[in-house]
Formats: structure tokens, C-alpha cells, sequence
């Protein structure tokens, strides 16, 4: 005799066998088209800034992105995580070390050289790493 | 790799742990003819939960409450607990704990398992950082502590308030312990033990379920609806501490429910460690099991208490406040108001219809609706309060916490409290189902 918990089973079942075609269907579309998914590549930009900031409890980040929006604010996350256990100020430039992170590298080296900073690092993805020469080193 | 070692050690301490904290209740369960004790899988199940966490405690004392940063420390220590407890089970009880019977009986569990295996092990795979939470909170404090020496605590440091600098340390200490193990920051070991702890939580719903019931059909049903679900494979794969806070939840009721006290207790101790909203759910079921008639709640408030002490400690001692909090009843800038209300009101219904959910949580609200009385009665009712009040108690917070946007913050959290619910709700329900059938 049927029961409500044979319907109930049934219903399980249903629903698992749905997830399922949707899940397989999903899996393959990851594994054949893996797009660039920048939210989760972040980090990439920062790897190789860690021995820099090997002796530095705190750092500053600058940016002249639209903190607003989510891409800019996991960079700045992304970065923080990439540099920890280093703290990052965001757009505190008075710190020893300063990251800068902007819209273009001219941008960046404009600002860096409106703050009488000294560039000493740069990547390929337009991370500019400079240092502050009015504070001490960390 | 070292990681295999350590997950090892975890299981077999847990376990071992799991046969001396059990067996003390069983001859007095078989006497009273209480609940069945646990059966192989799921008691390794158990135990494996337990160990992981037993070991984010020893790396919670030994860095963080003794200063103690040597990247051996916490590995030592737990291999003495488990030279400790393995003498005890061995010489106490004579137990076969090398043995356990996993086939022929439990091979349609062991299959779904691996089944979920495999697509959880792609998707963490495809997202191998995790997500947002995973790198802005979780993973981040585990740098901190593995890598910050005497100054781990900057990560409480007012500037990183985005990081939820007030959450509880449980995954991060649990994945510092396979860092030291392994002597690196290695950042698979977040991604594995995601997979680990989804497979986990799997295992103890469907395992819990079959051992009360020895019945296969709705367990597995059950388990894959819920795990095979592509958002919470999603979320799995997010090494976010709400996947652990749903395990620990959900082994506090499977050993509530076969009266394992000491257990249950534990289980909650290390539940109040993983997020706030695990600390809210922890106290709030121990309250209900000490306004609970019954024997033994002595022992389980003293495991409770002890198991809690870490949780009690980070929030007296070490926690900052919340930077993320205004309490909306007393501001004059972002007072609590009638439309938040309003939207509070509304959004759970919207969430729970949500494409997402494949129409999960209508079903489950449709058992609910067809079985309500069977799943308030007897046992079952502690459950049901507890439900209750803890999402009255998360509802509240969002009505008085004012410090973000509403519709944005229920669209950015609510999803997550359902999915770390939905493995405890989803024993409750089939619990009912199985016991009235």
C-alpha cells in the first residue's frame, strides 16, 4: 500500500534526478569552455609582491577604481588575501610601501609621482609597486 | 602532499574518540531500550567531523590562547591525544576500531557518496580559491594565523571589517592544522577539505537516517535531492564556513536524537566555534535541552561547556566588535523601519521559491504541511522549537542590524543560512517520515 512517505520518496527522487541532468550538463560546460573568470583570477596579479612585503605589518593599497563596483573591491580582497599577513590601508599612501593598483599604468605613475614616491617595481598586468621615502622602512 | 596523513590522524583520533564517548552510554541505552548506537559508517562519519574539529581546537589553544606558533605544536599534540585515546579504547573496551563494517550493507550509501564525490571534486576544482567569503574571511584569517607569528591578531585590525573580523576561527584553525602538517600555506588544503566536509555532512544525513530506520530508499533519496542539488554543489565547493556550521549542526541533532549526550554536546561546542550564527544556534539548542525533562543532561551540558570553551574565550577575550553593526532600534541615522520589516517579511517566501532550490524547500515545506503533527511529537519536538527560534532569532537581526541595505544583504546571506540548514531540516523531516512508517 502506498504511503506518504513512498510519495514523499518518490518526489526525492524526482527532484534529484532533475539536479542531476542540470548538475551533468553543468559539469561538462565548465570542464569544455573554462572562461576567464576574472572574480576568481584576481590573485594572479599580486603573486611575486609576497617577499616584498615579507617584513611589513602594514601596507598601502592605491587605487582610483570605483570601489563601488564588486570587480575593484575583489582585487583589493584578492590582493589582501595574496599579501597577508601584511595589512593593506586602502588608499593610505602615507605607509612605507604602497601598491597601485589603477586604471592605467600612466595614471598610476602620475599619481606616484604627484606624491613623490619612488616606482620600484612594476608586472605586466599594471601592478606598480612604490616606496615612500619620507618614512622608514617597516 | 601531506595531506592524506593528516586527514587520517583526524578520522582515526575522532573515531576512536566517537567508540569511548558512545560506548560509556550504550550499556545503558541497550538497558533502557533507548535509541540503537551507531553503525560502522556512521560512526566514522562522526568521527571523522569530530577529529577535523578536534584538531581546529589544538590549534586554537596551542597558537592563539598559549602564544605557542612552532608549526609542530598542534600536530604533536594531536598525535598525543590520539596515543591517548587509542591506548584507552584499546586496553577499556577491546573494540575492533580498525575494522569497520562498511559491505556488503552499505555499499547504495558508500555509491551515492562517491557519486557526489565526483561532481563536487569538479566544481571545486573549477573554483579553486573558493568563493567571495572564502578569501576575504576564511582563508584570509588562516594566513594570518599560520603566517603571522606574534602578530596573527592584526587580522582583527579595524580596517579589515569586510573580512568579519568578529566570526569564530573554526575552519581556519582546522585548515592552519594541515598547513602546519604540511609546512606550507598550500591553498589546496582549504579546497580538499571543503570537499571533505560536504561529503561528510552527506554521510552523516544519510547514515543518520538509515541508522535509525534500516531503510535505504527514502535515506538516499534524501541525501541526493539535497546533494546533488547544482547550488549547493556551488556552495560546497565555497570553502565558506557555513558548510561546517550544516555538518556540526546536523551531528548535535543525529546524536540528540540517539541520546549520545557527550556527543551531542561536543558537537554543539564545536558548532558555537564556526560562525555567529553557529554560536546563536548552539545556545539556543542547548537551551532547549536543558528545559528538556529527561536524564542526561548533566553530561551533556558539561561536554557542551567544555567543548564551548574556545567560542567562550574568542567572544570574551579576543573578538572585536562587530564593524558591520548598527543597532537600528536606538540609531537616529538608520533606524529600523516598517519597510524593512516588510521586506524581511517577504524575501524568505521569494528565496524559498527561488529557481536555486529546484522547488527543494517547496517540498520540504509540503512535508511539512502534510506531517506537521509527526514532526513536532516526542523526540522531534526539540527539533521543531529549535527551528522556530532560530530563525525567529536570525529574522530579529536582520531587522535590528541596520548597517546594510536589506534587500541586498537577505539576496547575499539568506541563501546561505538555508544551505546550511537544509542538511539539519532535511533529517528532521525524514526522521518523521521514517519513524511514522
Amino acid at each position: 500500500m502506498i504511503n506518504r512517505m513512498h510519495i514523499f520518496t518518490a518526489l526525492f527522487v524526482l527532484s534529484a534526478l532533475i539536479s542531476l541532468v542540470q548538475l551533468t550538463g553543468r559539469t561538462i560546460q565548465q570542464q569544455t569552455q573554462r572562461p576567464a573568470m576574472p572574480l576568481h583570477s584576481l590573485t594572479e596579479q599580486f603573486m611575486g609582491l609576497e617577499k616584498a612585503f615579507a617584513h611589513a605589518a602594514r601596507a598601502g593599497y592605491y587605487t582610483d577604481k570605483n570601489m563601488e563596483h564588486p570587480l575593484a573591491i575583489a582585487q583589493f580582497e584578492q590582493a589582501q588575501y595574496v599579501l597577508a599577513p601584511t595589512v593593506l590601508e586602502l588608499n593610505n599612501t602615507s605607509l612605507p610601501l604602497i601598491i597601485f593598483d589603477c586604471t592605467s599604468p600612466a595614471a598610476a605613475l602620475a599619481k606616484i609621482k604627484e606624491l613623490k614616491l619612488i616606482p620600484v617595481s612594476a608586472n605586466n598586468t599594471g601592478i606598480i609597486l612604490a616606496v615612500n621615502p619620507r618614512v622608514n622602512k617597516p | 602532499m601531506m595531506y592524506m596523513p593528516g586527514l587520517l590522524i583526524s578520522v582515526l583520533m575522532g573515531h576512536l574518540c566517537v567508540k569511548i564517548l558512545g560506548t560509556r552510554t550504550e550499556s545503558k541505552q541497550r538497558m533502557r531500550n533507548m535509541s540503537p548506537e551507531f553503525d560502522d559508517p556512521l560512526r566514522l562519519f562522526l568521527g571523522a567531523a569530530l577529529g577535523l574539529g578536534l584538531n581546529g581546537f589544538i590549534t586554537f589553544f596551542v597558537h592563539l590562547v598559549f602564544g605557542w606558533h612552532a608549526a609542530w605544536a598542534p600536530v604533536v599534540v594531536s598525535l598525543a591525544v590520539l596515543g591517548i585515546v587509542g591506548t584507552r579504547t584499546e586496553l577499556k573496551h577491546k573494540i575492533r576500531y580498525m575494522s569497520p563494517q562498511f559491505l556488503p550493507p552499505h555499499w547504495p550509501g558508500l555509491t551515492l557518496l562517491a557519486f557526489i564525490a565526483v561532481f563536487i571534486f569538479f566544481e571545486a576544482n573549477y573554483y579553486p580559491l573558493g568563493g567571495w567569503d572564502a578569501w576575504s574571511c576564511w582563508n584570509l584569517k588562516a594566513k594570518f594565523i599560520y603566517l603571522g607569528g606574534d602578530h596573527w591578531n592584526n587580522m582583527f585590525d579595524p580596517v579589515l571589517w569586510r573580512s568579519n573580523t568578529h566570526y569564530p576561527l573554526l575552519l581556519p584553525c582546522i585548515n592552519v592544522w594541515f598547513w602546519d602538517l604540511s609546512g606550507q600555506a598550500d591553498p589546496r588544503v582549504p579546497m580538499v577539505n571543503g570537499i571533505v566536509f560536504v561529503l561528510l555532512t552527506a554521510g552523516v544525513l544519510l547514515f543518520g537516517l538509515y541508522n535509525f530506520s534500516k531503510q535505504w530508499l527514502l535515506p538516499l533519496a534524501m541525501t541526493a535531492a539535497a546533494f546533488l542539488l547544482p547550488f549547493n554543489i556551488t556552495m560546497g565547493a565555497s570553502q565558506y564556513s557555513d558548510v561546517v556550521l550544516g555538518l556540526y549542526l546536523l551531528c548535535a541533532l543525529v546524536c540528540l536524537m540517539a541520546d549520545e549526550f557527550i556527543l551531542a554536546g561536543i558537537f554543539l561546542g564545536l558548532l558555537s566555534f564556526t560562525k555567529t550564527e553557529g554560536t546563536v544556534a548552539a545556545v539556543i539548542l542547548a537551551g532547549l535541552m536543558m528545559l528538556k525533562k529527561g536524564k542526561g543532561k548533566h553530561l551533556f551540558l558539561t561536554a557542551f561547556v567544555l567543548s564551548a570553551l574556545p567560542a567562550i574565550l574568542f567572544t570574551l577575550f579576543m573578538a572585536p566588535r562587530n564593524e558591520a553593526f548598527i543597532n537600528g532600534l536606538t540609531s537616529m541615522e538608520k533606524p529600523s523601519t516598517l519597510a524593512r520589516l516588510q521586506a524581511i517579511a517577504v524575501y524568505p517566501f521569494l528565496e524559498l521559491i527561488s529557481a536555486k532550490w529546484n522547488g527543494l524547500w517547496l517540498l520540504i515545506l509540503g512535508g511539512l504541511a502534510a506531517h506537521w503533527k509527526d514532526m513536532i511529537e516526542g523526540k522531534l519536538q526539540i527539533l521543531a522549537l529549535f527551528f522556530a527560534l532560530y530563525l525567529g532569532a536570525l529574522l530579529a537581526y536582520y531587522q535590528v542590524n541596520t548597517f546594510f541595505e536589506i534587500n541586498w544583504w537577505l539576496q547575499n546571506t539568506l541563501n546561505r543560512i538555508l544551505f546550511a540548514l537544509l542538511p539539519a531540516v532535511m533529517f528532521w523531516l525524514g526522521l518523521s517520515l521514517l519513524q511514522k512508517n
